[in-house]
């Protein structure tokens, strides 16, 4: 059990760390464009789909880990007003709470995917991505999140604090 | 398309998962999913991913996690020091300098972020030990830092106006030209209440004033200095995008904070992307719940029902907008400036266009309003950020010193009500 902790647990810091690496790459890869455009007068034609598919990575594939480690924003003030064994079931309740959503977005996203696959779906741009390939990152993203519902239940259940979901103070939004 | 049951579903849901702590954005997400089931039935459900894949391929969006990020890093590399630095060599001899040298670095730095939590947790950290040494009141410095960094999402750029420009389809770099007056009335009006309001004879800085000392901070800090300038000139110049910008402006922050100032080793970069994309994911996170939640809105013609009622009632025009920034208000005690305006726009926004009002004039009421959900409790964002500076002074003692200042934010926000031009005069050019 431990050991399948600690892959689920390595599986969602490995997600976090490629999309520290892709938010890495955005700033990078519009400079670039930008120096291109303006220095030589030959824009990429790959920059900014190269960029918005980075940014749904990011965005698709991370709340699992971010529910896990409990760094997303929620309202806390009927939950903080609990204590003990109250409090530890009402965190996992809320937990349990994100499993339709991830239900949906596996089950929908891949209709979406598959549908692309099988009619070919290109990106109507001149890289010609194939669509699947971008839309499956929804239904994988919602296999992550049901991995972070696990994760968290898991800790919650052990007695672990996972009150880093209070407001973060260094949020800078 | 619209029925009484659909929505009673849309605000149990919402309402229920909010109160009891899920996640914002999984809260908007099921709140979306369940109004599309008890509207359309199952089946609609694959609106869900067609709107994720649709909106987030918008390249609008790639200037939020840039943005934080420059934000991240110019945190992490003390920026805020060189910035406040300049101000008080030149301001910080007449009387409530030290307070009008926070707001001009407060407003320097807001030129450079777009995020009022940065703008607070950079400048407030250097600034607040200095007002207190210049024997300022709790009142006086809390409420400065607690709107002067605010300050960060209505001058541009800011996220929220991106966010706002997105939703709405109006040009983002003319909303951040629109933010700019208000964003300066707001700077000057702090000015003024620090230089009534600080005590006359505890000013630190008693040294002979030197041109040449003033001259020789300045340029030492000048990189600093031209980091907004060449943020924002190249928006305004139309050299790049505002999304561009984000991206040439983490590239400079770092070449600032790594390369030049050395404020910020290699060692440390790591740790800021991990920070940032934590930061960045969970907004996504909410601007994604919040699409589906507005699908489905427009899946029962919400917010065309509402136009239509508003418009047929005969409700005066400034009772509607009235009504809509009470309802900014309430959501500001209990969500975040993103979730609200994700929540409200796509409803707001064509009501606001039916009774004539200009989309950019009412981008900039809505910011404003935003400004006092985050200095204002229980989820004033600024308020954490000044806990997070001041860990031995309690939260109460803070909100209770920085409510006085909302009075700033209040008259600005009338001021703009009532003369739209202070708004759009800069648009015109």
């Amino acid at each position: 059990m431990q050991r399948a902790i600690q892959a689920l647990a390595t599986v969602q810091h490995t997600v976090i760390s490629m999309a520290a690496a892709a938010l890495l790459a955005l700033p990078i890869i519009t400079a670039y464009d930008v120096t291109l455009r303006y220095i030589f007068h030959a824009p990429t034609v790959w920059a900014t789909e190269i960029s918005i598919y980075l940014l749904q990575f990011a965005v698709f594939m991370t709340p699992g880990a971010l529910l896990a480690s409990g760094h997303h924003l929620r309202v806390t003030f009927w939950i903080e007003n609990r204590t003990g064994m109250t409090r530890r079931i009402a965190e996992i309740a809320t937990t349990l709470a994100v499993l339709p959503y991830a239900g949906i977005l596996i089950w929908y996203g891949t209709a979406y995917a598959v549908r692309a696959f099988d009619r070919g779906m290109l990106a109507p741009t001149l890289l010609e991505t194939p669509l699947w390939f971008i839309y499956a990152m929804v239904p994988i993203g919602g296999v992550l999140l049901i991995l972070g519902v696990i994760l968290r239940c898991y800790l919650l259940a052990k007695g672990k604090k996972l009150d880093g979901n209070r407001i973060d103070v260094e949020t800078n939004i | 398309m619209i029925s009484g049951t659909v929505i009673i579903i849309l605000l149990t849901v919402l309402l229920v998962c909010l109160i009891f702590g899920v996640p914002i954005a999984f809260s908007l997400g099921l709140a979306g999913a369940a109004t599309i089931v008890a509207a359309s039935g199952i089946p609609f459900l694959i609106q869900v991913p067609l709107t994720l894949q649709r909106t987030l391929a918008d390249p609008v969006m790639l200037a939020v996690p840039m943005y934080i990020l420059m934000g991240e890093i110019l945190y992490r590399g003390k920026v805020g020091q060189q910035l406040f630095e300049v101000a008080n060599v030149w301001v910080g001899r007449m009387r409530g300098g030290t307070g009008v040298s926070a707001v001009s670095a407060f407003t320097f730095f807001a030129a450079i972020v777009g995020s009022s939590m940065a703008s607070v947790l950079t400048i407030g950290r250097i600034a607040l030990p200095e007002m207190e040494k210049a024997g300022y009141s709790k009142r006086l410095s809390y409420g400065l830092s607690a709107v002067g960094g605010s300050l960060g999402i209505l001058i541009p750029p800011s996220i929220p106006l991106i966010i706002y420009a997105s939703l709405a389809s109006v040009s983002p770099a003319q909303l951040f030209i629109a933010g700019l007056l208000p964003g300066i009335l707001i700077a000057a009006l702090l000015a003024a209440w620090a230089m009534f309001a600080a005590p006359p004879t505890r000013n630190m800085n008693t040294a002979a004033w030197s041109a040449r000392k003033a001259l020789r901070t300045t340029w030492r800090a000048l990189p600093d200095l031209s980091l907004p300038v060449i943020v924002l000139g190249g928006i305004y110049t139309g050299i790049y995008t505002p999304t561009e910008a984000a991206g040439i402006g983490v590239i400079l922050s770092l070449l600032l904070t790594v390369v030049l100032r050395r404020s910020l080793s290699l060692k440390d970069l790591p740790g800021v992307l991990i920070v940032a994309t934590r930061h960045s994911a969970s907004l996504l996170a909410i601007v994604a719940g919040a699409l589906i939640l507005g699908s489905a809105l427009t899946l029962i013609g919400l917010p065309q029902f509402l136009a239509k009622t508003v418009m047929e009632a005969g409700v005066e025009p400034w009772v509607v907008l009235l009504i809509m920034m009470v309802t900014w208000t309430i959501l500001g005690f209990f969500l975040e400036v993103i979730s609200i305006i994700l929540i409200t726009v796509p409803v707001f926004v064509p009501i606001a266009v039916a009774l004539g009002f200009d989309p950019l004039w009412f981008g900039i009421l809505m910011v404003l309003n935003m400004e006092l959900a985050v200095i204002t409790p229980p989820l004033g964002m600024n308020l954490f950020a000044l806990k997070a500076i001041l860990p031995d002074e309690k939260i109460e003692v803070i909100i209770r010193a920085t409510l006085p200042s909302l009075a700033i934010v209040l008259t600005v926000l009338v001021l703009v009500w009532i003369f739209p031009d202070i708004a759009l005069i800069l648009t015109r050019f």
